[in-house]
């Protein structure tokens, strides 16, 4: 039965307080026991977002350019976070930022692109024996060619919707992280062992392998970034699986029929009656519009590049301007074609509509994307500056890259040793 | 080293003879699997499957029974303005809270609503002795004379019921409840508990309030959160009651009688669910717990990681109750009767278990519907393979039916569809059951805090503490009509006897008092 004993309990509302012995005094660091109030392997606590609004508000208001994150002084690494940014959230008078903002800012970022490359590098490794496999399409055309533009599309996508919203919780866990991502690192493993086992031989026919893309960046995501990171790009994730699913070859033929017949009888008087038929306005135009840079290839990336504006009606306007950016490039190819039948150099106008047509019209599309969207990167780039320094989000990422970049791996193994013979299949 | 309390049967997590039979299970199935691997795994699979279909009758019959006849104790507010303030008993509130500084002020804005003469009140805010920030809020905060800070030395294990435990020593309240930090609690509740307490039989030594959250609209998790909390607390809880069941209490706005609390050894400071282990203990002396019908709101967890370590917290704490409480089985079974015995395994032990084990049946369904793979099929025998899915489907059906019937009972718009959502909600328990037996090996008694003021609201006004869409009418309506349904008035039970229960004709078991305390 538990009696009062004053000396456990210390009041203080009217008196100084006053040193208490502990109901059992423990040395704080030594013999503490080690499950019991100290934050076990990977639980970390932050606290509300500093890169709001709110926050860099309150970073300006204050008299020494000092920002406290809001509620969050008192939670658990506040003390960090504070001086974070007590020495690091004031903008100089004239735009610029002081020198240690710089430091640290290049170092976070720093080791933020050191954790992105590493886990695209992983993703690429992973995927090497699918790219060798999906090659063959590219080259002929075929209509799973568009898979090669979705896949920098997505990464793009992946980047651009990675950051973080503004007011989101800085609240994670390493646990959490782990239970989350090791089980996405076995559904990659599965997709690769265990469907084919259903789907035989079309699985690789109709590279359904490139399916383990998405669970694998989702599993990585979550280990090196954390669970709120992947949570965050959930829909990048699932509109990526969707652009990756296998489909049948009508199927992925079907949107470039309509607009190559619409074409063919515009193209075949510019071509000139000596270079119509098979090298014009045959299989070659038609090739082109189901190639990599073909209008399957247009569409996924107008919904997967539409789809990093958070705001419906700016992912609608993203995604119209990629579709007539595509337009005009595609309308430019086909000129350049028919300028150089009309001179005389049917290779080169093959040549224009073939594969390195494809791969042109992807780098000036991605190109000129990147130029249009550079400026706002910079704005926020200039933006985030201002505001209190973030904390790395999760720590200890190390074990999870090494477990991301093992699973990678295995998975380029698997991907390479497990495919039937398909050289007549593909 | 570590404050050991005189109660703390969690501090260890398992006893020698539960290690003893966990290793026998161990190798019995290692073995099992080494010399007849699908036997033994069909044998496994079949268990668990019996296991689900009682978990789900369980369920349903403590729906039947809450529907039915809820039994809350309801005291109408004239009854409980009733008592002259002078004979108004001294009421102690514990408010354990750490690094907490922003939802203070809520916290003494809800206090000073309470509708208790402050002369009679004794509110003692329990802080950690590194809490500055909390201790600062509280001295800058207009302090009313009720108020004292209390700062607990620091000692193992930091958790709440430990700064509990230490606030009770020093209470001198004749009752005593707990609220958390960001509580809300309805202004007559203590002057209704009083009510209750005095007309009941001196054996219902608590009395749980029912909770709800002042954030519902917030998102679709503190919507599934909300219907959830009513399903825990108009029907769960309720049927336990009606069933004359151990009940795990909620962590806040229990009320107590002090003595009891005292003599029990207050609460495991190393359990983390110490009220659902304290409301077990109570059960097993001979003491009853029942629903007051009053609501504490609280801010429903916003944040989906947030929100996994809060639930893993209870997950692991109901396994920890699970634990102590069944290191002697037979005598549990003494003492509680083989039926309830195995009602409390299923339930306390049963919720995280089966949470755990909800994703490998996902995963193997998932395995045989896109890779058809080998060894599921294996798995499943015809016989097996029928009960199974007759498992899948009415187990499934009726953990949303369950959630649909709450959300419908809050008459809160919009609840209802996103319970038929819920689905996704079982996604984040089955994380926070797997993250729990993590931390219960690693970390049995690691208090995992839980982040508040995401949510945070202005206060409703004072007139209507109570949101009109957080306590129907139609709960207070059913509540009020069981009153009659409870008249038999039996003798309170003697401590460390089990109630005798005097089932009515109406099938109703608890034996109350009637008058204004109406159940």
């Amino acid at each position: 039965m538990l009696t009062a004993r004053p000396h456990q309990g210390q009041e203080v509302d009217d008196a100084p307080p006053r040193p208490a012995a502990p109901a059992v005094p423990v040395p704080r660091q030594s013999s503490a026991k080690p499950d019991a109030g100290t934050d076990p392997i990977g639980t970390v606590t932050g606290a509300i977002a500093t890169d709001t609004a709110h926050a860099a508000d309150t970073a300006h208001a204050t008299e020494n350019g000092s920002a406290t994150r809001t509620g969050s002084a008192t939670r658990t690494g506040s003390a960090t976070d504070t001086a974070h940014a007590t020495e690091n959230g004031s903008a100089t008078d004239d735009g610029g930022v002081s020198p240690g903002l710089l430091r640290l800012i290049a170092d976070r970022h720093g080791r933020g692109a050191l954790r992105v490359g590493v886990v695209t590098a992983a993703a690429l490794v992973a995927c090497a024996g699918t790219l060798d496999r999906l090659w063959p399409a590219g080259r002929d055309q075929a209509g799973a060619a568009f898979h090669l533009a979705v896949l920098p599309a997505g990464a793009a996508l992946l980047l651009l919707r990675g950051r973080p919203a503004p007011g989101e919780p800085d609240i994670h866990d390493r646990q959490v992280d782990y239970l989350v991502g090791l089980p996405l690192l076995g559904v990659a493993v599965f997709v690769l062992t265990a469907m084919p086992a259903r789907l035989g031989t079309r699985f690789w026919t109709t590279h359904a392998d490139l399916l383990l893309l998405p669970p694998l960046m989702a599993a990585a995501v979550a280990l090196v970034f954390g669970t709120r990171a992947m949570w965050r790009l959930r829909a990048p994730l699932l509109l990526l699986t969707a652009a990756l699913a296998p489909l049948p070859e009508a199927a992925a033929r079907w949107p470039a029929r309509p607009v190559a017949a619409a074409l063919r009888p515009l193209v075949r008087p510019l071509a000139g009656p000596t270079l119509t038929g098979p090298t014009l306005t045959g299989p070659a135009l038609t090739g082109a519009l189901t190639g990599a840079a073909g209008v399957s290839a247009a569409l996924a990336l107008a919904l997967l590049l539409g789809c990093s504006a958070r705001r419906p009606a700016r992912a609608f306007r993203r995604g119209v301007m990629v579709l007539a950016l595509w337009a005009t490039l595609a309308v430019g190819r086909i000129a350049v074609a028919v300028l150089a039948a009309r001179a005389g150099a049917p290779g080169a106008a093959r040549a224009v509509l073939g594969v390195g047509g494809d791969l042109a019209v992807l780098a000036l599309l991605f190109g000129v994307l990147a130029v249009a969207g550079a400026p706002r990167a910079a704005r926020c780039a200039r933006a985030g500056a201002s505001r209190p320094v973030r904390r790395a989000a999760v720590a200890h990422s190390r074990w999870a890259l090494v477990v991301v970049v093992a699973s990678a791996v295995t998975l380029a193994a698997l991907g390479a040793l497990l495919p039937p013979a398909l050289a007549g299949a593909v | 080293m570590s404050a050991p309390g005189p109660y703390a049967a969690a501090r260890r997590t398992l006893s020698t003879g539960q290690r003893v039979g966990l290793a026998a299970v161990g190798v019995l199935l290692v073995a099992g699997v080494t010399l007849a691997t699908t036997p033994t795994l069909i044998a496994v699979v079949a268990v668990l499957s019996a296991a689900y279909v009682a978990a789900f009758a369980e369920r349903l019959l403590l729906l039947h029974r809450a529907i039915h006849d809820p039994g809350l104790i309801v005291v109408d507010p004239d009854d409980a303005r009733a008592c002259p303030d002078a004979d108004l008993p001294l009421y102690t509130v514990l408010v354990p809270a750490y690094q907490e500084p922003e939802v203070l002020p809520h916290l003494l804005a809800a206090i000073g609503r309470l509708e208790y003469p402050a002369d009679r009140l004794e509110v003692l805010l329990l802080l950690e002795e590194d809490d500055e920030a909390t201790y600062a809020a509280a001295r800058a905060a207009a302090s009313p004379p009720y108020l004292r800070v209390v700062r607990v030395p620091y000692s193992e294990p930091r958790t709440k019921p430990k700064a509990c435990n230490i606030g009770l020593e020093i209470a001198r309240g004749d009752f005593v409840t707990i609220f958390d930090a960001e509580d809300r609690p309805e202004p007559l509740q203590l002057r209704r508990a009083v009510a209750a307490f005095r007309r009941l039989p001196p054996s219902v030594a608590c009395l749980q309030a029912k909770l709800g959250f002042f954030n519902h609209k917030q998102n679709i998790l503190t919507q599934w959160f909300t219907a959830e909390y009513a399903m825990w607390f108009e029907h769960m809880l309720p049927g336990l009651v009606r069933q004359d069941a151990p009940v795990p209490l909620g962590g806040t706005s229990n009320h107590f009688r002090t003595e009891v609390l005292r003599e029990l050894g207050g609460w495991d400071p190393f359990n983390v669910t110490e009220d659902a282990d304290l409301g077990v203990r109570l059960y097993r002396r001979g003491y009853r717990t029942l629903i007051l019908d009053s609501v504490t709101l609280e801010e429903a967890n916003s944040d989906a990681i947030n929100w996994l370590k809060q639930r893993s917290r209870w997950y692991k704490g109901y396994l920890q109750t699970w634990l102590v409480h069944s290191r002697q089985p037979l005598r549990r079974c003494r003492e509680m009767g083989l039926v309830t015995y195995l009602r409390f395994n299923l339930f306390v032990g049963g919720t995280p278990l089966l949470a755990i084990i909800n994703p490998i049946f996902w995963a193997l369904t998932l395995m045989w519907f896109v890779g058809r793979v080998g060894f599921v099929h294996a798995l499943f025998p015809a016989w097996l393979l029928y009960a199974s899915l007759v498992c899948l489907v009415a187990g499934n059906f009726t953990f949303v039916y369950v959630n649909v019937l709450a959300a419908r009972a809050t008459g809160l718009p919009g609840l209802v569809f996103r319970s038929v959502l819920s689905l996704a909600y079982w996604v984040l328990m089955s994380l926070a059951a797997a993250k729990a037996m993590v931390q219960l090996v690693l970390a049995p008694s690691f208090w995992e805090k839980t982040t508040h003021g995401l949510g945070a609201t202005p206060l409703p006004p004072p007139s209507d503490p109570l949101s009109d869409d957080v306590v129907p009418a139609a709960a207070v309506a059913t509540a009020t009509a069981a009153t009659a349904a409870v008249a038999a008035a039996v003798e309170g039970p003697t401590i460390d006897r089990p109630v005798a229960a005097a089932p009515s004709a109406a099938g109703t078991p608890i034996a109350l008092e009637t008058g204004s305390v109406h159940a």
